[in-house]
């Protein structure tokens, strides 16, 4: 892989206790037995990958998941120091772990704080019972009140909390009362993603016709509000869906977005050396097993400008063209001239020196991107 | 105390456990020594073989209420045996919802886990016998899970049937045939059973739907097939409680060595993708696995001794090392790597009578 200035590192962890109806990403119910097997093969893979890459920089980590509160915090400290003693991690690191009510008590939390973890992302998703249940999340919404307040205790000054618009059966009002006790935590940072019906999932089966969800229009209303009420309370958009306070971004998050190099760890995960992207298979038992294959993608330079402009055009700040240029060494307008030229006559872009997308544009950011691809 | 088989047995030889006739009344004893004519009567009774102790091996504690778990179930194997003729020849059950009833209600008060430790079983009442074994564990296990009474007994009753196949086939169809020939005409008999226990709850599919659906998933697992289906709540106890009863007890035809709980936990564990790891938990608090007094193979390929039961991890528990003597809790981190890989059954239990 080639060398970088800084690398980022995923770490998967699919466990969970049980998998929620709506979700697609990898994740396992499983009991001890299997997590320690996977952990220590995710210990050697640490170890293989830095006899290839070296020791390299290392500007942020993600733990994600599954819930990678759900197995025992030693292994995630274990992986921790496995990261510092292979890899030249930052002592400014952002480092996440993403955890669910219900999975993370305070003990543990003391236990990922010492492990040097400086950011949570508790996954709330809506402060409604109800809708928590029609999600088939394990918590309800004073559980996730406990947890956060533990967080709080166990030292953790920057945290983030999920929710979720366009659940079957939330109404504008439900989604307002989310949003306000949410901003009235006053957490670091919110994501506000609309829950996708992805196929494959119990969800597709309930909901594929679309019969039960809140309509179009209510979702855009949904979408507004968002904006207006947490901009009210002093949290900026930086990026479609997700909202900080100032200088409280998530860097992982703006990594991936500005396509800095990435090392994955664990099955199902990506990385990416700036040219190549290498995709993890996602079996847990051949994983476990020592088998740490991932299959080469390798970018063509077209694929490569095209995702450069519609991931950076997620960000509010927009791309600079100065980047462009300094990445594929070609002029933006050379390329894109004509699909810039047409969303910045429709009102959607600006476009100087720095691209963006206008308000509206960020409304219609789908439409926007398709531009590129 | 270990399993020997009717013609391995010996004169002066200890029961390990007690044997009841079809009346629940007290036949042998437990430590009762075998003389000749007992032999003779087990081997004329078609017993597969009995537990026995060890020599000098002092007797294990029984209490009460496992005695009385031991007839319990005694009695109901025999009751079952009864009720599976009935139901073959007049396509009736008139008795099947007392015996579930019995089994839920002998056993759903046991708080405490309850030592799990197979009797005897004769040949012909090997289905019967695992059937009620596999009724009883998912009363515990459902008990633990908190599951409706109504759940419990449609549970205890797709237990109670969910071989019924194996009787349909008589066993001398079977011999001679080749394993792929024996698994088609099970199979077959299988869809005669099914069709049958449809036809006894007066309309009523939950009992069918769970022995179907338990089978389909179980010979998907065997032959390696994937399976997408989602089990019901009822089906994944019966999955689990079946496979857990299925391997450790003693084979139908006497000759293979059950395997231990430990070995039988983990296979549950690793298979996570058919066997729910809720239901397996359920399964490990209900039975007893690693009790203080076990003596357990490490895989440093040490023996050691189960000196204090996990608090969490039942597969984890404080032992002593007998070679080195000492002391290791294996939940604690730095012992992550040890694991305990099988129960030795060899070594006598000598330690639990002097606690």
């Amino acid at each position: 892989m080639k060398s970088s200035n800084g690398y980022e590192i995923y770490v998967h962890i699919p466990f969970c206790v049980r998998k929620c109806d709506y979700c697609d990403f990898v994740s396992f119910a499983c009991g001890a037995d299997v997590h320690k097997m996977y952990f220590d093969a995710l210990l050697r893979q640490i170890d293989e990958t830095a006899e290839t890459v070296g020791r390299v920089p290392v500007v942020s980590v993600f733990i994600g998941g599954g819930t990678p509160t759900v197995p025992d915090a030693q292994y995630i400290m274990a992986v921790l120091c496995k990261l510092k003693e292979k890899f030249d991690v930052s002592p400014d690191a952002e480092i996440t772990i993403e955890a669910n009510p219900n999975s993370a008590s305070v003990e543990k939390l003391k236990v990922y704080k010492d492990a040097g973890i400086n950011r949570l992302s508790i996954g709330l998703q809506s402060t409604e019972d109800n809708e928590l249940k029609m999600l088939s999340r394990l918590h309800n919404y004073e559980e996730f009140l406990e947890t956060y307040r533990d967080a709080r205790e166990a030292g953790f000054d920057n945290i983030n909390i999920d929710i979720m618009s366009a659940i079957p059966g939330q109404t504008i009002e439900s989604y307002r009362r989310t949003l306000e006790r949410v901003v009235e935590l006053n957490p670091e940072h919110i994501s506000a993603y609309s829950l996708i019906v992805e196929e494959g999932t119990p969800f597709y089966e309930r909901y594929k016709d679309g019969k039960g969800l809140p309509d179009e229009d209510t979702e855009r209303e949904m979408y507004y509000l968002t904006k207006q009420l947490l901009h009210e309370h002093g949290y900026e958009r930086y990026e479609i869906s997700n909202y900080s306070k100032p200088g409280r971004e998530c860097r992982h998050n703006l990594g991936y977005w500005t396509r800095v190099p990435y090392l994955g760890f664990g099955i199902a995960a990506a990385s990416f050396d700036g040219e190549k992207r290498f995709q993890a298979h996602s079996d847990l038992k051949r994983f476990c097993a020592g088998d740490f294959s991932a299959e080469t993608e390798t970018l063509s330079e077209t694929d490569a400008m095209a995702e450069f402009m519609f991931l950076g055009l997620r960000l509010v700040r927009g791309i600079a063209k100065a980047d462009f240029k300094k990445a594929f060494g070609r002029d933006m307008d050379e390329v894109y001239g004509e699909q810039l030229n047409k969303l910045a006559t429709e009102g959607l872009l600006i476009n100087g020196d720095q691209v963006m997308l206008t308000d509206k544009g960020m409304d219609v950011a789908n439409y926007c991107m398709s531009e590129f691809v | 105390m270990r399993f020997v088989k009717a013609s391995d047995l010996k004169r002066g030889m200890r029961l390990g456990r007690p044997i009841y006739n079809r009346k629940g009344e007290l036949v042998y004893d437990i430590d009762h020594r075998l003389i000749d004519a007992d032999i003779v009567q087990m081997r004329n009774s078609k017993i597969m073989g009995v537990f026995a102790l060890d020599a000098a091996e002092p007797v294990p504690p029984m209490s009460d209420t496992e005695r009385e778990y031991d007839r319990q179930r005694f009695l109901n194997v025999y009751a079952l045996r009864d009720e599976m003729q009935k139901i073959l020849f007049n396509h009736r059950a008139n008795r099947i919802e007392t015996i579930a009833e019995s089994i839920v209600s002998s056993f759903e008060v046991f708080k405490k886990r309850i030592d799990f430790s197979q009797s005897v079983r004769s040949r012909d009442e090997y289905v019967c016998s695992h059937s009620v074994n596999v009724a009883i564990l998912v009363t515990l296990m459902g008990t633990k899970l908190g599951i409706t009474n109504a759940d419990k007994l449609t549970a205890v009753k797709a237990a109670l049937l969910h071989d019924i196949g194996k009787y349909v086939v008589p066993d001398k169809l079977l011999e001679g045939e080749t394993a792929e020939e024996v698994d088609r005409i099970l199979n077959n008999a299988q869809d005669t059973g099914f069709e049958l226990i449809g036809m006894l709850f007066d309309g009523d599919k939950s009992v069918m739907n769970t022995c179907i659906q338990t089978h389909r998933i179980l010979m998907n697992h065997r032959f390696g097939r994937k399976n997408d289906e989602k089990p019901t709540l009822l089906s994944r106890l019966l999955i689990v409680a079946d496979t857990f009863d299925s391997m450790t007890a003693i084979d139908a035809s006497g000759d293979l060595e059950p395997k231990s709980f430990v070995e039988a936990l983990r296979y549950l564990r690793y298979n996570f993708e058919v066997f729910n790891v809720k239901a397996v938990e359920a399964l490990e608090n209900s039975i007893e696995m690693l009790k203080p007094g076990t003596t357990v193979l490490l895989n440093n390929n040490h023996q050691a001794l189960v000196t204090v039961e996990a608090r969490g991890d039942v597969l984890r528990p404080t032992v002593l090392e007998i070679k080195t003597n000492k002391i290791i809790n294996l939940e604690d981190m730095s012992n992550r790597d040890i694991e305990i890989v099988d129960v030795i059954k060899k070594l006598d239990n000598r330690h639990v009578v002097d606690r």
